[in-house]
């Protein structure tokens, strides 16, 4: 378990002193795929790296499994850290090893004897499905392909804690996917705890469990992905969910529905065969979709209509697609 | 030069000279490895330290060190070499006990090329990116594996290239050891070339000298190239 207590970090500048994050709270259970999202200088990676002390935090204190990092004498600190990862935006692996000496570095640096870890470094290289690249150098490799490689060195130490600090966001969208998927998969399969630092909806969607809204260094909400994302109770929140400045229509009564897009085909018209094959007509209330490689992403707001029986049948209707999950959204503000 | 080579006394002095051309490359070439291995001695620590070791490094030291440290390189950076030469006999005297002839040139050398050198490696190293650094630091990496196994590997080319122009920047300062009596390729030049108008003497070293700087410049970038693998056709092309 992570628990962040009343973290503050503070930078002093020409103008005086900034506050990055402001008594911030944050509990990370054991096995969760946890998002931070926020705008960029909501203080996302200056928290993420206050986790693994790269930044001491002004006061307060992190707590990983009871230890308080910020205690910790600094060769305590670097035996801790090897229980936790961090992977990010640029990738960073050494330039000048090739990937097999990259994965073997953090064993190195443990001091476990060199066969030994080559042999674990060839099999996090399979698990990230890299294994013909044991011997290519990192400049011959594209930004995913990096990226498994760090992946695989982080996952070298065996760690408790995966940190990723805007790990997808130098890729693009497609590499993204099957990253975030690859992160997915590590958590299911070995249980490490995920925290990810980002401000793309769609990853946070896509393999988190829990997600805080950061905002100005504060904690805004936090919560289960559906429920926060479903239902943003805060401006920044709001902001977030519904980038373009959707705004639902207060007026309109009856239930709204969320719909989340996930890959399906842009070009089967969802509602516009739900007016057809349903004969029920739904109101869009707002949507952000992206077609990338001829799959829809995104989201979409609709309101049902009011008769309770051809709401059931929409609901029905919508339920059967592939690739597009919905949920009900209450009232909103 | 056809007409100096029809000089009789000329072609007697230059077959004289024969071995000596031979011993004057000898004297530069190790004047010249044994200045660079010492200035390398003193100058990579420092270069290292002046980099780790400033605030926000990786093992920051306090203020006052790293003040004395630029202010020395600084200080020894700004005296010209021939100056240089003539302050340090003390030192050679004390360290070798001489201060003229070919062995009291390496002294003068080093004490000019450690900072230089130094400034070299910092430059270098400054190169290797901060997020590498830091995510040595966030598997736990202390600041002297963070040193010896992330800053000084990552920064290997580079180090190479420095190394190149080093050591043919103190091979054409070693040029002035005649100056206080040394010998090599540069005195050669000076005493028999010039001080006693031995012409073909003169540009005889000058173009050995020439050939030696072409010879280790090749080399060196050769082996900045290869140890490169940031670039990604060059490894491509190696690997087949």
């Amino acid at each position: 378990m992570i628990e962040l207590k009343q973290l503050c970090k503070t930078f002093p500048t020409e103008e005086g002193t900034f506050t990055a994050l402001d008594h911030v709270d944050i509990t990370i259970q054991d096995g969760d795929v946890y998002g931070i999202i926020g705008m960029s200088g909501a203080g996302k990676s200056t928290l993420v790296r206050c986790i693994n002390l790269l930044e001491r935090p002004t006061s307060g204190q992190v707590l990983i499994d009871g230890d308080d990092m910020t205690a910790l004498s600094p060769k305590a600190l670097r035996e801790k850290r090897r229980s936790i990862s961090m992977i990010f935006q640029q990738f960073n692996l050494l330039m000048q090893r090739t990937c097999l000496k990259n994965v073997c570095f953090p064993m190195e640096i443990a001091g476990v004897p060199a066969a030994k870890a080559k042999a674990r470094a060839r099999e996090l290289l399979e698990i990230v499905g890299l294994p013909d690249k044991a011997d290519a150098y990192p400049a011959q490799l594209s930004g995913g392909q990096k990226q498994r490689i760090a992946i695989a060195r982080a996952l070298a130490s065996d760690p408790k804690v995966l940190l990723c600090d805007e790990a997808t966001s130098a890729l693009d969208p497609t590499t993204t996917r099957s990253i975030l998927r690859l992160i997915r998969d590590i958590n299911e399969r070995l249980g490490i705890t995920v925290i990810i630092i980002t401000h793309e909806m769609t990853v946070v969607e896509e393999v988190c469990s829990h997600v805080a809204i950061l905002d100005h260094g504060h904690v805004m909400e936090t919560g289960s992905v559906e429920e926060v994302f479903s239902n943003p109770k805060t401006e920044a929140g709001r902001k977030l969910v519904y980038p373009d400045g959707v705004i639902l229509d207060p007026m309109k009564s009856g239930r709204a529905i969320r719909l989340a897009f996930n890959g399906g085909s842009a070009y089967e018209p969802l509602i516009a065969s739900l007016a057809i094959d349903c004969g029920v007509k739904v109101n869009i209330l707002g949507a952000d979709t992206k077609n990338i490689n001829g799959q829809a992403f995104g989201t979409m707001m609709i309101g049902l209509p009011e008769d309770p029986a051809e709401a059931a049948k929409a609901l029905a209707y919508i339920k059967q697609q592939p690739n597009v999950t919905m949920e009900e959204v209450e009232e909103h503000e | 030069m056809s007409d100096l080579l029809n000089d009789a006394e000329v072609l007697r002095l230059l077959e004289l000279s024969k071995n000596g051309l031979l011993f004057a490359i000898w004297e530069t070439l190790y004047v010249t490895v044994i200045s660079t291995f010492f200035a390398y001695v003193i100058g990579l620590p420092l270069g290292v330290i002046a980099v780790v070791g400033e605030p926000g490094g990786v093992r920051p030291l306090p203020r006052p060190v790293m003040a004395v440290l630029n202010f020395v390189i600084n200080i020894l950076r700004s005296v010209p070499f021939l100056i240089l030469m003539v302050m340090v006999i003390p030192l050679s005297r004390l360290l070798l006990g001489t201060s003229i002839g070919t062995v009291a040139t390496i002294v003068p050398l080093i004490v000019a090329a450690f900072p230089f050198v130094a400034r070299l490696v910092e430059a270098s190293l400054r190169e290797v990116d901060r997020g590498v650094i830091e995510a040595a630091e966030s598997m736990g990496c202390s600041p002297l594996q963070i040193i010896t196994k992330v800053i000084l590997p990552e920064s290997l080319p580079s180090l190479i290239s420095g190394f190149t122009t080093a050591f043919i920047t103190i091979l054409s300062y070693g040029a002035m050891a005649g100056a206080i009596g040394g010998g090599g390729l540069g005195s050669m030049a000076l005493n028999l070339g010039y001080q006693r108008q031995m012409k073909v003497i003169l540009w005889v070293s000058v173009v050995v000298l020439v050939v030696l700087v072409q010879i280790f410049q090749s080399a060196g970038t050769r082996a900045a190239v290869r140890t490169d693998k940031r670039v990604r056709n060059k490894s491509r092309k190696k690997k087949s």
